[in-house]
């Protein structure tokens, strides 16, 4: 059930008025009710994978009981890697079993030996990544001493479930989210008024930019091979603007239906393609993996406050794991190593983080000043997203070498004559996010009502219909 | 929890109605601009008079030069034929050169393959008349008899163009704003194929079917109305299997004007079953000696 379908929608008002006409008065039911549902939400993509869900669920609820009751270090200790290992374990099988064989069998055939391959045609869950590192969080929160586990499965399990962001974030944690479902909600019509707005904002970058960015990606990137310079750099672009309306756009539909039902979600992206250097970007880039990784591996590598060779392994290891967390192919991991190149000079300089605060609005002068930064920031991401989007390594370094080979003599897809089309989207879309920067979203405030209709009229004309894409993070 | 659903329902009230204007701009657009797309292109013959009119598939609109046989007979040829047309097409075209008021002399229709298909529909047609749903019976019909489309949600403004927007969205909207005239519009209907392959695109089938329904209904209008229409068949190079379908088609189709073997070089054609421009120009100058001849 994609949030983009009509069976979503349907899903969702029913949910909806069931939720605060009948199950919103006590908790118990209210997150029994959340629970069955989101079991339903998922279960429609393939039910038989609601096994890893509750197993996830039950070891990590007992795990986090018996960590509060027990004061031994060992049995501490042991009952952290048994969470560990059930939860990295089903996730690494799942998503990771085919590629390390496969690269163990290429690592000895390049040494000269055949190996026997032993992969097995294994179907990635949807969602696995995310909601196994949101149940880690609630068991190292709590090895820590930093969270008191909950005494209640259910809301534990609602906790784990939790439809909107189920499937691709944002990971919440159970230090924010969980004791949302220990309070009473009443209906909050300005809480639902700014979720109805992220929603509709939400899809609009997902059904107008994202959808119709990605026609023209597909295309380039099947076709990379006899596009010319321009059209291979537009390809870049393109996904760059594609997986960024995806991505932040199901993140805001997330929040925003989270706050139909009286919950409120962290904030997954904060308009990343306005930073000014790698480490903002990253700050801004899906944030809630971001702040895991940095709160529950690079922090206890040692973070920042070790010798520069040290900071630099970490960083190293931060991004090539968050890279690989996307998924079991080397573009991936060669993605994180890109980035945390990226990121080396700021950090051997000491200025990763000299652009902490948002943009504000700019004179001439100073806007002369910071738009080239922007855009050298936005250029290395977009150089990077070629491996992401890639199919596999190899293919990447082609469609690098046809980009820069500036080969302009052959085939160039702005000649199509959607592609003038495509830009008339995009220009408007950044224009409105830039005046917009330092909200959440452009809907709310002043005149929101007709900036509501305008938006979903916006959904219905410029939407791209006929080839609906899956949402990107889905697979990871 | 009031004030949130008199919230939304203001906001689908004037979605609804902006929906509505938008409809009505697309369709605007859509019936001003007429030479997009091919069916704009027979729209555009309303209370026009012409001699001869060719109906089939994409061999007969790659396949039939009106000019050169304009230039021949000294009439007016058009070429009304549509990519991946099928008999049920056929009619519908002919049904609306009806209800759009055009006048011939004589149309000739291609069957070839075709005839193994019933209850089938181009797709190119079906999504240029989507604009169009509104305006006559004879497209709703036929829209609504088609499987491809769900024509309850046509009854909603607007969503037969957001649903079907790679066809009929924003980008053909612009395209028509840009008015880029597609090469039929100044062929009369022609488009041409450059090149040779010696590829085999298409097979003919092994069998023919018992009896094809929609061509029975073609019959039967083609009766009731008193059309003068004749069957015909465009070349087939020689190398294709199953060529003895056609000789299985001739005895279903008894006045069929077997053009297969007409054209025997190579080089005329594209693939298997389309003529090149050459081809089209050849196969035009044979069938206008033809059309002398019979001195409609």
């Amino acid at each position: 059930m994609l949030f983009n379908s009509f069976a979503f929608l349907l899903f969702l008002i029913i949910v909806f008025l069931l939720y605060w006409s009948v199950f919103s008065k006590k908790n118990t039911y209210r997150n029994l009710f959340l629970l069955i549902v989101s079991y339903v939400f998922y279960g429609w993509w393939d039910y038989r994978f609601l096994g890893l869900i509750l197993l996830s669920t039950v070891v990590d609820y007992f795990i986090g009981r018996q960590l509060e009751r027990t004061g031994i270090k060992k049995k501490r200790k042991l009952l952290f890697i048994l969470s560990l290992s059930v939860n990295l374990g089903t996730l690494a099988f799942f998503k990771y079993y085919n590629f390390f064989i496969e690269s163990w069998v290429d690592a000895w055939s390049i040494l000269g030996y055949h190996i026997e391959s032993y992969t097995l045609h294994i179907i990635l869950p949807v969602g696995i990544s995310f909601y196994t590192f949101q149940t880690l969080s609630y068991t190292i929160d709590i090895y820590r001493k930093q969270l008191k586990p909950t005494n209640s499965f259910i809301d534990f399990a609602a906790f784990v479930s939790f439809f909107p962001q189920l499937v691709a974030g944002p990971i919440e944690r159970a230090s924010h989210l969980l004791p949302q479902f220990e309070k009473k909600f009443k209906f909050d019509f300005k809480l639902a008024k700014s979720g109805l707005h992220l929603i509709i904002w939400g899809l609009l970058k997902k059904v107008v930019i994202a959808d119709s960015c990605a026609i023209y990606v597909n295309e380039i990137f099947k076709n990379y091979d006899t596009l010319n310079t321009v059209s291979l750099i537009l390809g870049s672009v393109y996904f760059a603007f594609q997986i960024y309306g995806d991505f932040s756009g199901y993140s805001d539909m997330a929040i925003g239906i989270a706050r139909l039902f009286g919950f409120n979600l962290k904030r997954n992206f904060n308009y990343p393609y306005f930073s000014r250097d790698i480490a903002e970007f990253w700050r801004n880039w899906h944030i809630s993996l971001t702040t895991w990784f940095r709160d529950y591996l690079y922090i206890p590598m040692g973070g920042s406050r070790v010798s520069t060779i040290k900071k630099v392994r970490n960083t190293f290891v931060v991004f090539l794991v968050s890279g690989f967390w996307h998924g079991a192919n080397w573009t991936f991991i060669v993605w994180g190593f890109l980035n945390a190149l990226y990121f080396l000079p700021l950090l051997l300089a000491k200025k990763n983080r000299i652009n902490i605060s948002t943009i504000k609005m700019l004179g001439i002068k100073q806007t002369l000043s910071v738009v080239p930064r922007i855009l050298i920031t936005f250029f290395l991401t977009c150089f990077a997203w070629i491996f992401f989007r890639a199919d596999s390594v190899e293919v990447a370094f082609k469609y690098i070498s046809n980009m820069v080979n500036f080969n302009f003599g052959i085939e160039f897809l702005g000649h199509e004559r959607y592609s003038v089309e495509l830009l008339l989207l995009l220009v408007p879309f950044v224009l409105v996010e830039w005046f917009n920067k330092l909200y959440e979203e452009p809907i709310s405030r002043n005149y929101e009502f007709i900036k509501l209709s305008l938006c979903i009229l916006v959904i219905f004309m410029f939407g791209s219909y006929s080839n609906p894409q899956d949402f990107i993070y889905f697979q990871f | 929890m009031t004030q949130f659903f008199k919230y939304i329902i203001g906001v689908i009230l004037i979605v609804l109605a902006s929906l509505y204007v938008a409809d009505k701009v697309y369709t605007h657009i859509n019936s001003v601009y007429y030479s997009d797309t091919k069916f704009q292109f027979i729209r555009s013959f309303q209370d026009k008079k012409v001699d001869y009119i060719f109906l089939g598939s994409s061999r007969v609109e790659n396949g039939i030069n009106p000019l050169v046989i304009d230039s021949i007979t000294g009439g007016h040829a058009v070429n009304f034929a549509v990519q991946s047309s099928k008999i049920s097409d056929m009619l519908l075209i002919l049904k609306l050169l009806d209800e759009y008021n055009v006048s011939y002399q004589k149309v000739f229709i291609q069957i070839d393959y075709i005839y193994n298909f019933q209850n089938q529909y181009s797709n190119v047609l079906d999504y240029e008349l989507i604009p169009f749903y509104n305006s006559n019976k004879v497209i709703q019909n036929h829209l609504d008899k088609s499987n491809k489309f769900n024509s309850f949600e046509f009854s909603f403004p607007f969503m037969r163009y957001a649903l079907y927007d790679q066809k009929n969205g924003f980008r053909r909207l612009v395209s028509n704003f840009k008015k880029s005239p597609s090469a039929f519009s100044y062929n009369n209907g022609f488009k041409e194929l450059h090149g040779t392959s010696s590829k085999n695109t298409h097979d003919l089938p092994s069998y023919i079917i018992e009896n094809n329904s929609d061509f029975e209904n073609l019959k039967a209008y083609i009766f009731k109305n008193k059309i003068n229409a004749s069957y015909f068949c465009s070349p087939i190079r020689r190398d294709t299997k199953n060529l003895d379908f056609i000789d299985k088609l001739t005895q279903k189709i008894p006045d069929l004007i077997n053009y297969t073997g007409i054209i025997k070089n190579e080089a005329y054609f594209i693939d298997n079953i389309h003529l090149n421009e050459k081809g089209a120009y050849k196969f035009s100058e044979i069938f206008a000696n033809y059309i002398l001849n019979q001195s409609y």
